[in-house]
């Protein structure tokens, strides 16, 4: 059985990407264009996975991950953005998160990160320097 | 033999012819020794009568030598024997005889003999009258003092001073040629001519002597009267016998002083002076009495008189009459040293001196007062004339201000507007006086304005505050008023003096000013925003799927064709710089994390990111910042924050600084430090400043404030401090992803 994942991005373009590249390892339950549709989505659709962008309009993505936790939510979370800076690798990883993939390399890292993520590992795309995101519970 | 058949006959016959005489004799009465008394009986036979001059300083002195408590006590009897008138040896037997008789079982103890004929007297009859008794013979001048005593006497001796006397009156009269010795023709007073004639021989090579004796005194009066000018006249013994014509000495004395024309000096007794004489080295008698009294005393007391030897006692002084100096005009200052005068009348000086010197000094002591006070006056009128024109000139120039002037006195009350006050409020200056001119200021103001006056008024302190003050066309206008305290010269607080200027105008301009400045950082930030998310959200994503494409692509060409593997690749990592470079200036742009992480996050990673780029060592320290802060809040405090690290980098030429974000309730406080060369903080900076003027500008608009500590050498403090309104905190969301590294 396919993980139901649901994907949130404001950009169509990428919603349309990440679609292409999880059809065949995915179920696609669902697409949002920001945070509060999101924390909707998770509730009526509930997901498996969630991958969403951190900038968002309406409510970012760290905040509605954060929330979701906060909700009890076991929805497990991977976050794709274009955000490199270390700051927001720790922060996303923090609100719960346990995959984390850079947009450049959504073609290589993101399916990894799912089945990294559906097997309870935590994944980071490799091209981020890890020296700069000390997280708690990575070593 | 014969002399005791002499004796015999005078025992027999002289007591009735006597008697009468001897009563006149001895006139004086004398202290009367009873029977058994434990008194000593001193018998004191004078030469002269008791009625003369010459005996009463001996016999005062000698009384005053017995004292009362004198030991052993004694009794005295005094006889007067007027040997000089009576000089027949017959008188002398019948004296002698009376004596006898008279003090028959009353034999004295001791005998004292006063002058040259009572000694002569004494010592002639001392076998027949008191034959045990001791004798001490006194006031005898040493040339005729009797040689080769018998045993049992003794005496005391002086000697008159002729040459010192006639020497002392040559001082006084240095043109004096001529002396005219006066001299009586008695026995006695012949044996005085011949003393004086051989003292003076060796004065007469310079002087002419000439002797006034022999002659009746009306011939000497006349003589006396035509002296030559360049004459002087000394007496050397008291005169009694003139040619047979006799006087008691002291009338003699004074009619010859009379008659003369020329001042009268003589070496007599002391006693003498005051009768016309000017004076000389005179006798003072008292001192022989009291000598007699005290060898009297010793020999009385057991002393044996043959193992006293005749002593001589100096019974000479200076003396001179002042009164005769005078009515010869005769100069003080010749007279010897030491002189003593009679009839000085003390002059009012000497008297008076301390009274004189103590009413001057007072004198003195108010004139200067009295200059004092002229003068302290006279300053102080001046003063007060510089005063008035002082103050003149003041108002003048005070009206004549276009400022708003005012005084006030120690009460705080307004004493003093000018006429630009009084025009502008259009009330009369009896309606601002006091504190009636706060009825001008608007009622929102009165309160804090009195508050702030008092309060520097109280402190003494400059003050300046803003208040509204009611025009006289009604309209409030705003005012700056500046006051400070005044002081006079010596410090006293007089009160305060101050001027308001109408800056409404200038208020509103600045308002408008600050309006304008909040909204051009605030439209910049706003576009730099929006073009911060066009490249974030458009550009960089569509890039990013570029680069996914390329990605894919290239994982194909791995099987297809694998000559285009490196273009490709080659395309792929371009996109991936470009993406970056996008990225970086989105974010410098904007700081996007400042929004999704909040501002500990934002300042950490600024710090870091600064700190890595420009090899910078910089701590970050932060204690209770709320979660999340007003946009503008966090903006402005990471806006400040990145501009003193700018700072930090380019002036402080350190490589390490220190920032530091404490929150408390109401306020957040950040402080941006560095140990570089530092600056003068009151000179604007090379580049004119704008990055402080902007930190300013962003601190205002949200009502914070700034401080910069810093001097050159000792490294630059930033102090930033921001006020937090109770609503203006949002709900703490974000406290999850803040920990420490």
């Amino acid at each position: 059985m396919l993980p139901r994942v649901l994907l949130a991005d404001d950009h169509p373009e990428i919603l349309n990407k990440v679609t292409s590249l999880l059809a065949s390892t995915c179920e696609i339950a669902g697409k949002v264009g920001d945070g509060q549709a999101l924390l909707e989505a998770v509730d009526r659709l509930k997901p498996d996975l969630i991958v969403i962008d951190i900038s968002m309009p309406v409510l970012n993505g760290i905040e509605a991950a954060r929330q979701l936790k906060k909700s009890g939510s076991e929805v497990k979370i991977v976050f794709l953005t274009v955000h490199e800076d270390p700051d927001f690798v720790q922060a996303a990883l923090a609100s719960g998160a346990c995959g984390y993939v850079v947009k450049p390399r959504l073609a290589t890292d993101l399916v990894r990160a799912v089945e990294a993520a559906m097997a309870d590992r935590r994944f980071i795309s490799p091209s981020l320097s890890m020296k700069k995101a000390q997280v708690p519970g990575s070593h | 033999m014969g002399e005791q058949a002499r004796r015999h006959r005078i025992s027999l016959t002289g007591i009735a012819i006597l008697a009468p005489a001897l009563l006149v004799v001895t006139g004086r009465p004398v202290c009367v020794a009873s029977e058994g008394n434990a008194f000593k009986r001193i018998l004191v036979l004078y030469s002269a009568t008791a009625d003369t001059e010459l005996n009463s300083e001996f016999t005062r002195d000698m009384h005053l030598g017995f004292k009362d408590d004198a030991k052993p006590r004694v009794q005295i009897y005094s006889e007067y024997l007027d040997l000089m008138r009576f000089t027949t040896d017959d008188y002398q037997d019948y004296l002698a005889d009376l004596l006898k008789h008279k003090y028959e079982g009353q034999e004295p103890d001791l005998v004292i003999l006063v002058s040259r004929l009572a000694v002569q007297f004494g010592l002639t009859y001392r076998g027949a009258l008191f034959p045990d008794a001791p004798i001490i013979y006194c006031a005898i001048d040493e040339r005729f003092v009797p040689a080769n005593l018998e045993p049992g006497i003794t005496g005391i001796k002086f000697r008159v001073d002729i040459k010192g006397t006639i020497e002392s009156a040559l001082r006084l009269h240095r043109e004096a040629r001529n002396i005219f010795v006066v001299g009586g023709t008695s026995a006695y007073e012949k044996s005085w001519e011949g003393v004086i004639r051989r003292e003076i021989e060796e004065m007469e090579p310079r002087l002419r002597f000439s002797f006034l004796t022999n002659r009746p005194l009306a011939e000497l009066e006349r003589e006396l009267a035509r002296l030559p000018k360049d004459s002087i006249v000394y007496i050397g013994t008291p005169i009694q016998d003139m040619a047979g014509e006799w006087a008691m000495p002291e009338i003699a004395l004074r009619l010859i002083c009379q008659s003369s024309n020329v001042p009268v000096y003589g070496s007599i007794s002391s006693a003498y002076l005051g009768h016309g004489l000017v004076g000389g080295h005179m006798l003072d008698l008292g001192v022989q009495g009291k000598a007699a009294a005290d060898l009297a005393l010793r020999i009385l007391q057991g002393e044996k008189p043959d193992e006293i030897p005749v002593s001589f006692v100096d019974a000479n002084t200076y003396l001179f009459d002042w009164s005769e100096l005078e009515r010869w005009g005769i100069n003080e200052k010749f007279l010897p040293a030491g002189s003593t005068f009679l009839n000085k009348e003390p002059s009012t000086w000497q008297r008076y001196h301390w009274h004189i010197v103590a009413v001057l000094s007072v004198l003195l002591l108010e004139s200067m007062l009295i200059a004092i006070l002229l003068r302290q006056r006279s300053g102080l009128r001046r003063a007060q004339a510089s005063l008035q024109e002082s103050e003149g000139r003041f108002r003048l120039m005070a009206d004549a201000a276009p400022a708003m002037i005012w005084m006030s006195g120690t009460d705080k009350g307004v004493s003093y507007c000018n006429n630009s006050w009084l025009e502008f409020t259009g009330r009369p200056m009896e309606e601002q006086l006091g504190s009636a001119w706060i009825a001008s200021v608007h009622p929102d103001d009165v309160d804090g304005c009195r508050a702030g006056y008092e309060e520097a008024f109280d402190a003494r302190r400059k003050f300046v505050m803003e208040y509204r003050l009611r025009r006289a066309d009604g309209e409030y206008r705003w005012m700056l008023d500046s006051g400070a305290p005044r002081f006079e010269g010596d410090g006293t607080f007089v009160g305060y003096i101050g001027s308001c200027t109408d800056i409404t105008d200038w208020k509103g301009a600045r308002q408008a000013l600050s309006a304008l400045g909040g909204l051009l950082i605030n439209a910049q930030e706003v576009e730099r925003s929006r073009i911060a998310r066009e490249l974030h959200d458009d550009l960089s994503q569509r890039l990013a799927l570029l680069s996914t494409d390329i990605e894919q692509l290239s994982q194909q060409a791995e099987v297809s064709a694998p000559e285009m593997l490196g273009g490709l690749q080659e395309a792929l990592d371009r996109t991936l710089e470009i993406l970056n470079d996008i990225n970086r200036l989105a974010y410098e742009l904007h700081p996007s994390k400042l929004d999704r992480l909040g501002l500990v996050s934002a300042s950490r990673g600024l710090c870091r990111e600064i700190g890595e780029a420009q090899s910078l060592q910089i701590d970050f320290n932060f204690d209770a910042i709320p979660d999340s802060l007003p946009r503008d809040v966090a903006l402005c405090l990471y806006r400040v924050l990145q501009e003193s690290l700018r700072n930090v980098v380019k002036h402080s030429g350190t490589r390490r600084a220190l920032v530091e974000m404490n929150g408390s309730p109401g306020e957040i406080r950040l402080t941006v430090s560095d140990e570089g060369v530092g600056f003068d903080p009151d000179r604007p900076h090379k580049d004119g400043g704008l990055g402080l003027i902007s930190m300013r500008e962003r601190l205002r608009l949200i009502g914070g404030r700034i401080t910069i500590d810093s001097r050159p050498l000792r490294g630059t403090c930033v102090h930033v401090s921001v006020p937090l309104s109770a609503g203006a905190v949002n709900a703490p969301v974000s406290n999850e992803i803040e920990y420490e590294q």
